[in-house]
């Protein structure tokens, strides 16, 4: 096919053609139909295509609506509402999943670096392949920080209220030793109620334990709940200091 | 399904385009039993079927953003896009073996729901092969989709209208070219 053929179909589809040009192209349609096939799938990219791109902004957010909504409303069969735990929802809900840390009983003196092992950023579930959240996912779990801060950054705009990405946000710039602003970020979701706040008190330890300002640690440490996700490694990390 | 007067269930898929979450609640306590319930009696779990319904929602939202007039009761066709969904998703795995349970299908439900997975085929195919353009023409003609005319698009990229217009006539004939010469477009032709 050649240049001419497209710009033919451009203005045939914009109604540009005139009369007697727009007969004759439309005689030809009929004889050929490859190219009647091909006007059909330039026609048919523009529309299935086009809506998609101005629509972006939405598509994330109904996304994300149906994963809360999905995560409460789900019904069983036999009639009951399950409801998934706050992990699991969180997961589907595609903010994050809960970092997890590997535990060192070897060393004496705690390092930070036996406790900064970050469960993968897990963001992007089956089906939703959004650009920008699969960037900042590659970035997180190849150790690219900064990029993964950037990218981050951009989710942030369209979602300012994500705690788990405030979380995620606060580690790359912890390991980046951007230390202030990570400590902002982790007090701010801290003093949330957010299910992320023991998370948060978790990287405040973190954070100060790479500062090797032990006091500061236990405090943070001493401050997560019995019953929270975080208190067995919060106890852990006490007995050793 | 032109000409048809649309169906009063209609409402729900303007729910969905629009992301009104309590009819979008109201389509998870009513129809979600059933999917779960048939999901489980053929090798699934509810984490899969959370996941299956999702997935077909998304769907129809993507369509009912293009256009999706529904004449049918949305309980059929959703319950039978679901199914569909399931059952393409057993094939992928192996070794299972799939319960049919006797089903009802309402005419146009049938239609509608093959419809709605020849949108989904061709949004895919048409996506994948957006990737395999050049760079310059992805940029070019993201912006002259998500931007409402193409000379906001000249003038962001800083060059002239008459430039923009026929070079995103070249790049949508080079996606064009792309797509035909597929074999998913020759098998999507022969369905």
């Amino acid at each position: 096919m050649n240049e001419e053929t497209y710009l033919s179909f451009d203005r045939y589809l914009a109604n540009e053609m005139p009369a007697d040009e727009r007969a004759a192209f439309e005689l030809t349609l009929q004889s050929d139909t490859t190219l009647a096939e091909k006007l059909r799938i330039y026609q048919e990219v523009q529309e299935i295509v086009g809506p998609r791109y101005q629509r972006q902004e939405q598509e994330f957010d109904f996304r994300k609506n149906l994963a809360s909504i999905g995560s409460e409303e789900l019904v069983e069969r036999t009639g009951r509402t399950v409801k998934m735990n706050w992990y699991i929802g969180a997961a589907a809900a595609s903010i994050a999943l809960i970092c997890a840390f590997f535990f060192y009983t070897s060393f004496s003196t705690p390092e930070y670096s036996d406790y900064a092992h970050y469960e993968p950023l897990a963001l992007v579930e089956r089906g939703n392949e959004d650009a920008s959240i699969l960037k900042a996912q590659q970035a997180f779990n190849t150790r690219r920080y900064a990029d993964a801060m950037e990218a981050i950054n951009a989710l942030l705009k369209h979602d300012d209220k994500n705690d788990a990405l405030k979380i995620y946000k606060g580690i790359s710039l912890l390991e980046l030793d951007r230390v202030a602003e990570a400590n902002s970020l982790f007090t701010e979701v801290s003093n949330s109620s957010s299910i992320y706040k023991d998370k948060a008190l978790w990287m405040l330890a973190l954070s100060a334990l790479k500062q090797k300002d032990y006091k500061t640690c236990e405090a943070f440490l001493n401050k997560i709940p019995a019953g929270s996700p975080e208190h067995k490694q919060a106890q852990d990390l006490l007995d050793k200091l | 399904m032109d000409g048809k007067k649309p169906h009063a269930d209609q409402r729900y898929i303007d729910a969905i385009r629009e992301n009104n979450s309590d009819v979008i609640r109201e389509i998870y306590k009513k129809y979600s039993g059933k999917v779960v319930a048939f999901i489980h009696k053929n090798n699934g779990d509810t984490d899969e079927a959370r996941d299956i319904i999702q997935e077909t929602l998304i769907t129809i939202y993507q369509q009912a953003g293009n256009s999706l007039t529904l004449t049918c009761p949305f309980d059929a066709y959703f319950f039978l896009l679901c199914k569909r969904k399931w059952f393409n998703k057993l094939k992928e795995k192996k070794g299972v073996t799939i319960t049919e349970e006797a089903l009802s299908v309402h005419d146009d439900s049938l239609l509608h729901v093959l419809e709605t997975e020849t949108f989904e085929a061709k949004k895919d195919l048409f996506e994948s092969k957006f990737e395999e353009l050049g760079e310059k023409c992805r940029e070019l003609l993201r912006l002259s989709f998500a931007l409402s005319s193409l000379e906001e698009v000249a003038s962001q990229l800083n060059v002239t209208y008459g430039y923009v217009r026929k070079k995103k006539s070249l790049c949508m004939g080079a996606l064009t070219e792309l797509i035909h010469n597929s074999p998913a477009y020759k098998a999507l032709k022969s369905n």
